[in-house]
């Protein structure tokens, strides 16, 4: 039981990081000169189209 | 431009749209992108490594145009990298140019262009074999002699003639090129246009010189299946039958698949509860991770049918046919037909959608395509659209053959056209309104298409979505969960009489599931909008959904999956989603989920503005705050009033 | 007459085409000069816009751009 709570932590403290971390590149990704984020078929690296 | 790039071989792959430049593109340098039949489809730049003898050289695929002088911003880009004038870009070495050998004098002119600025060219000739075998001849020695350039008949498929490629523009490296000098005709006034025809003069020679046309015409094929599908009447009738086609198909083929993937989760979910014993861990596995993740997952065919019936719709050059039919209305709303295009790749997701815009010449209309393009109803709109028909008007048909589901799902993407339309139409009247553009548009010939682009695609596609799934939707399934877990209440508040205190044990009983997710986090957030949401019939827990919703569309059928199944008590089994929706129960006991409910929050969900990406993508192609800004706010308005009058008129009407 | 004035389905060779825009340097690009042969294919559902084939190809114009393209048969 107690285990099992300690990883559920570590997994939703690692999700939290995550999605704040996306969010946060996301928010980057408002500005003109920064890549294309990560959708559909719009590849981070290369602003390139992928499909 | 930095040092290290300048001392690469740069070669540019250039030719009018259609040649088949992507497709030998990816024969040259082994990346995969989609081919299709239609001008412009190539928005962006796309590079690859190629090896020249033993130097390594890089390969950049210019997007599709007629001629330097570019009259779109796609055209503009291509033409600006030839000639070495765009800033991020070294200038090419050697061009490529790609010559559809069905379509030569057009293609040509191209050629003559660049070659007079003296920039080192090779034709790579395509499309050989359907040339030939429509009994045409062609000496290639002999015209390339007339146009004094080397040409190599290529073909993409069994690799003929790149080896001879590689070993010519390895020769044009050390070359001193020479520059095309044409005689100008003195016959005709011509004023600024003498070049044209200096230029189409030159290549009307060659090509006489060297081509044998037989005299049968060999597009007739084409013209014949043109003559039904773009026939005055029948055309539209058959692309609205088309479309239907798809939709039923859609749902039809997706079903035993769909229904394996849901059986597969559910045994996941119960196999995990077994393995790891009652816990935190394993709530947070089977309620937010497995239901979080498998929710969106079981979509994956549609996605799949979706991407082939697009890919093949575009491959075969039937989209090109559809613009020329729908002109007419596009240009009374004041919209370009090659506008077309891009709204429809917006059916697959408006990001490339609105980056495709750039083939259209004029500002405004391009910012009235960007400005609607979110309205036609993309891929992460699917599971919503299905979740609600598959649960709330499943088995139900017109006639007994046409299904409501297809129906429906026609309707909410004609909802968005509709809307699409009357959007474009005002903004097209107010603040950017301007002269009808001119509309100029080739119309490729039919082609089969090709089975392995249409696989890749497809394969490329469900990558993308599981890779979504696997990681945004997977982190965002896990938080979700959390704020309906936590915090865990032992005791109720004041005042609630949900606790029950067994005195003689001494224990307390921990409050029921469903309790404990109406106090968490998000059941807190749920209520409190509750008052927003509710003139549309949502309860706290759609609304709890919804505003998650507006971090990725799709995550609502995630988070009405986790919600369903946290708050869900001891004694129930757990289920499908779909029987979850269908089962769920408001506070006052009557369904939550009704036909009228479903369709509210489909309307919903076709006009709100809730892709954080695309406005991103509309902030960096406006290079402006205002329109994202103001995209995000009409849209969401326009659902909200939309959803309303669906909700209450349908009240009004009588349904519940 | 002009481009538009051609029954569907008639042969006809351009004698001119007129204005300075930017779509009549584009058309001529697209390879419809003076002396190039065309054919009127068809009129989409409502009229416009209209096919026509040049050089061996199918070309999609507006009427309104077809207006400005002089043809005799």
């Amino acid at each position: 039981m107690e285990m099992q709570a300690l990883i559920a932590g570590i997994v939703i403290t690692s999700a939290v990081f995550y999605v704040s971390v996306i969010g946060l590149r996301k928010f980057r990704s408002f500005s003109p000169k920064a890549k294309c984020g990560n959708d559909c078929g719009c590849n981070g690296g290369t602003k390139k189209l992928t499909s | 431009m930095n040092g290290a790039a300048s001392s690469q071989i740069i070669i540019a792959l250039a030719g009018n749209p259609n040649a088949g430049k992507t497709t030998l593109f990816n024969s040259l340098t082994g990346l995969r992108q989609k081919v299709a039949n239609y001008p412009g489809v190539t928005v962006e730049r796309k590079q690859g490594p190629w090896s020249v003898g033993e130097r390594p050289a890089q390969i950049i695929d210019l997007p599709g145009l007629y001629s330097l002088d570019a009259t779109s911003l796609d055209e503009q880009i291509a033409s600006e990298v030839i000639q070495g004038k765009y800033a991020a870009e070294q200038k090419p070495d050697v061009v490529i140019c790609v010559v559809d050998a069905t379509n030569l004098e057009r293609n040509l002119y191209l050629v003559t262009q660049i070659r007079e600025l003296g920039i080192p060219v090779v034709i790579a000739l395509t499309m050989i074999d359907v040339f030939e075998r429509q009994k045409h001849e062609i000496d290639v020695d002999s015209l390339s002699r007339q146009l004094r350039t080397p040409i190599v008949a290529v073909n993409a498929k069994d690799g003929r003639g790149i080896d001879e490629l590689e070993r010519i523009v390895e020769s044009l490296f050390d070359e001193k090129p020479s520059i095309l000098d044409l005689p100008m005709p003195e016959e005709v006034s011509v004023g600024d246009n003498s070049r044209i025809f200096a230029r189409y003069k030159f290549i009307s020679n060659a090509v006489q010189e060297s081509v044998r046309h037989n005299d049968q015409d060999s597009h007739r094929f084409s013209e014949k299946i043109d003559r039904v599908l773009t026939h005055r009447f029948f055309g539209l009738v058959i692309l609205v039958g088309i479309l239907l086609l798809v939709f039923q198909t859609i749902f039809s083929w997706s079903s035993v698949p769909m229904d394996l993937l849901e059986k597969g989760f559910g045994a996941a979910a119960d196999f995990a509860r077994d393995q790891l014993g009652p816990g935190m861990l394993t709530d947070l596995v089977a309620d937010g991770i497995i239901a979080g993740v498998g929710g969106v997952v079981v979509f994956l065919p549609q996605i799949l049918l979706l991407f082939f019936f697009i890919s093949i719709l575009e491959d075969t050059g039937y989209m090109a046919r559809a613009a020329f039919l729908l002109d007419k209305l596009m240009s009374r709303i004041g919209l370009h037909g090659k506008a077309f295009l891009p709204l429809f790749s917006s059916f697959a997701c408006a990001i490339p959608g609105i980056m495709a815009t750039r083939t259209i010449e004029n500002r405004r209309d391009r910012f009235a395509t960007i400005m609607i393009a979110p309205f036609m109803s993309c891929s992460a709109r699917l599971p919503v659209y299905t979740l609600m028909i598959a649960a709330l008007f499943a088995g139900q048909s017109f006639f007994g053959f046409i299904s409501v589901g297809a129906v429906l799902m026609l309707a909410m993407y004609a909802l968005g056209i509709v809307v699409a339309i009357v959007a474009a139409f005002i903004l097209k009247r107010t603040i950017l309104s301007g002269p009808p553009p001119p509309f100029l548009m080739e119309l490729p010939p039919y082609r089969v298409p090709n089975v392995r682009t249409v696989i890749q695609n497809m394969i490329t596609r469900a990558w993308l979505f599981l890779k979504r799934a696997g990681t945004v939707i997977l982190a965002i399934s896990i938080v979700l969960w959390a704020l309906m877990y936590f915090p865990r209440a032992e005791v109720s508040p004041a005042g609630t009489t949900a606790v029950v205190v067994d005195a003689q044990a001494n224990t307390v009983e921990p409050l029921p599931e469903s309790e404990q997710l109406k106090n968490s986090f998000a059941g807190r957030l749920g209520h409190l909008i509750e008052p927003v949401i509710s003139p549309l019939g949502f309860d706290w827990k759609t609304g709890v959904a919804l505003i998650a919703s507006f971090a990725a569309r799709e995550v609502l059928v995630s988070t009405l999956s986790i919600i369903y199944n946290v708050g869900k008590d001891e004694n129930e089994e757990s289920e499908s989603l779909i029987s979850a929706v269908r089962d769920a129960k408001r506070e006052d006991g009557k369904p939550t989920w009704t036909p009228l409910t479903g369709l509210t929050l489909m309307v919903f969900f076709v006009l709100a503005m809730q892709c954080m990406s695309t406005l991103a993508v509309v902030r960096r192609e406006t290079n402006s705050w205002r329109w994202p800004l103001f995209m995000m706010a009409y849209m969401t308005a326009l659902a909200y009033v939309a959803a309303l009058i669906t909700y209450q008129g349908g009240r009004l009407l009588g349904f519940e | 007459m002009t481009l538009t004035e051609l029954p569907v389905g008639q042969n006809a060779r351009v004698t001119s085409v007129n204005g300075n825009s930017v779509i009549v340097h584009r058309l001529m690009e697209m390879g419809v000069i003076p002396g190039a042969a065309v054919e009127m294919v068809k009129t989409a559902p409502f009229g416009d816009p209209i096919e026509v084939r040049v050089r061996g190809y199918s070309l999609a114009m507006r009427k309104n751009e077809a207006d400005s393209i002089e043809v005799s048969a």
